[in-house]
């Protein structure tokens, strides 16, 4: 479908009892998860919503709806995205998948048509409801569930729900990872040889750094002695560049000199 | 992990002189072989300030040596016409006197085989992801450097 006919809807109402906090706000490599997204959908164009029931979504500068029906999951979240959006096709997006790229939206798009009443990506086999794009056609069968208590979206997409199709995202699975519990952004720092024995520790988990530089600042102050040594850091098993990027959820090595043989 | 399985180097404590002569063994079916050369490494005793050297506590982080092992193997087969390469690095404690690395290449003529052999000796040392303690006799140790 075309672009200049959809909304675009970011959950981010969730009560996130595993992170302990409002996900959306959670910071990613210095930006709010919620940015992230932003960041990507922005340049689309479309009209944007938040669906969110905490305050702090209006620093944002998009429209900010609470739900309609209070505590009904994401279910409600695309009830109240769908009766808010002035466009009759919206495109559903949880507010905890920071990695989403352009590529895997545009090709949601590109596979739904106006006639469809929704379009739900899939992946590893398990359908994707908050990747997805409905059309206002739904909002009968949503109220009805809505109002049976049925608050379960897969049931409704299997069975309520009018015009579903099914759209195999395994090539995107990556940029559609969703972050769930704090240990999934944690970066694990171990440590190897003489470094271990340096620092006291063989591994440490941290609050995601944005890269080695900081990474190096955090690590000299903590354990001043590693400025005594010679060390190589290693991320995801790869001897990384001096200035490198780090992904949340990376595993960093510090190598001292190798010594086999 | 698609074409052929990725070896391991790694063993669990010294290389056995029964093992390496089982494995020269194992060769004699390979009839277009014309060349083994093999390297040993032996733990040394080496006396640094009075004290002795009595073993080698080898540590590696797998997960990432595996990969530059997989890698360098690679490299080595396509820089030499070689029949086969044996790469068994020991981890844990190894007594000085005892075989810590086992280095074996086969080619048909002796050039390929010890150059590989020389070449993959130095890559070992030099690439993977493994570090070894040095144990005194008095229970005191230092971290050992490669030259």
């Amino acid at each position: 479908m075309d672009l200049n006919r959809l909304g675009i809807i970011i959950l981010a109402g969730g009560k996130s009892t595993r992170m302990g906090q409002d996900k959306g706000l959670l910071m990613v490599q210095n930006k709010p998860m919620l940015q992230h997204i932003l960041d990507v959908v922005a340049p689309l164009l479309c009209p944007i919503l938040i669906v969110a029931n905490q305050p702090g979504y209006q620093a944002f500068n998009y429209p900010v709806f609470e739900d309609i029906i209070p505590d009904c999951g994401p279910m409600g979240g695309i009830y109240t995205g769908l009766m808010h959006s002035e466009r009759s096709h919206i495109l559903v997006l949880a507010c905890d998948m920071p990695f989403v790229q352009e590529d895997a939206i545009l090709h949601l798009v590109a596979q739904h048509s106006e006639n469809q009443g929704v379009t739900v990506g899939k992946l590893g086999g398990q359908l994707e409801p908050l990747f997805a794009i409905y059309s206002k056609d739904c909002l009968p069968s949503l109220e009805v569930a809505l109002h049976n208590g049925a608050y379960k979206l897969q049931d409704y997409l299997k069975c309520e729900a009018p015009g579903v199709q099914v759209l195999n995202l395994d090539v995107y699975q990556e940029s559609l990872r969703n972050l769930n519990t704090p240990s999934d952004l944690q970066q694990k720092i171990r440590f190897f040889g003489k470094l271990a024995e340096a620092t006291g520790c063989s591994t440490l988990d941290i609050e995601p750094l944005p890269d080695t530089q900081s990474l190096l600042a955090m690590l000299y102050v903590r354990f001043p002695l590693l400025q005594d040594h010679t060390f190589a850091i290693a991320v995801d098993k790869t001897v990384a560049d001096p200035d490198q990027n780090l992904r949340p959820g990376a595993e960093i090595a510090l190598l001292p000199p190798y010594a086999g043989g | 992990m698609s074409e052929k399985k990725r070896k391991n180097p790694f063993v669990e404590g010294p290389i056995a002189p029964e093992f390496i002569a089982q494995l020269i063994a194992k060769h004699n079916t390979q009839l277009d072989a014309g060349a083994h050369s093999i390297f040993l490494g032996q733990v040394r005793a080496d006396e640094i300030d009075g004290k002795r050297v009595r073993a080698i506590e080898y540590t590696a982080y797998p997960e990432m040596a595996l990969e530059t092992y997989y890698h360098i193997r690679e490299a080595i087969f396509a820089k030499y016409p070689l029949n086969c390469l044996h790469v068994h690095q020991s981890l844990g404690t190894i007594k000085a006197g005892e075989i810590c690395l086992l280095v074996m290449t086969t080619s048909q003529h002796r050039a390929a085989a010890i150059a590989a052999c020389s070449e993959m000796v130095e890559l070992v040392k030099k690439e993977l992801q493994v570090w070894g303690k040095e144990l005194f006799e008095d229970d005191t140790h230092q971290w050992k450097t490669n030259q």
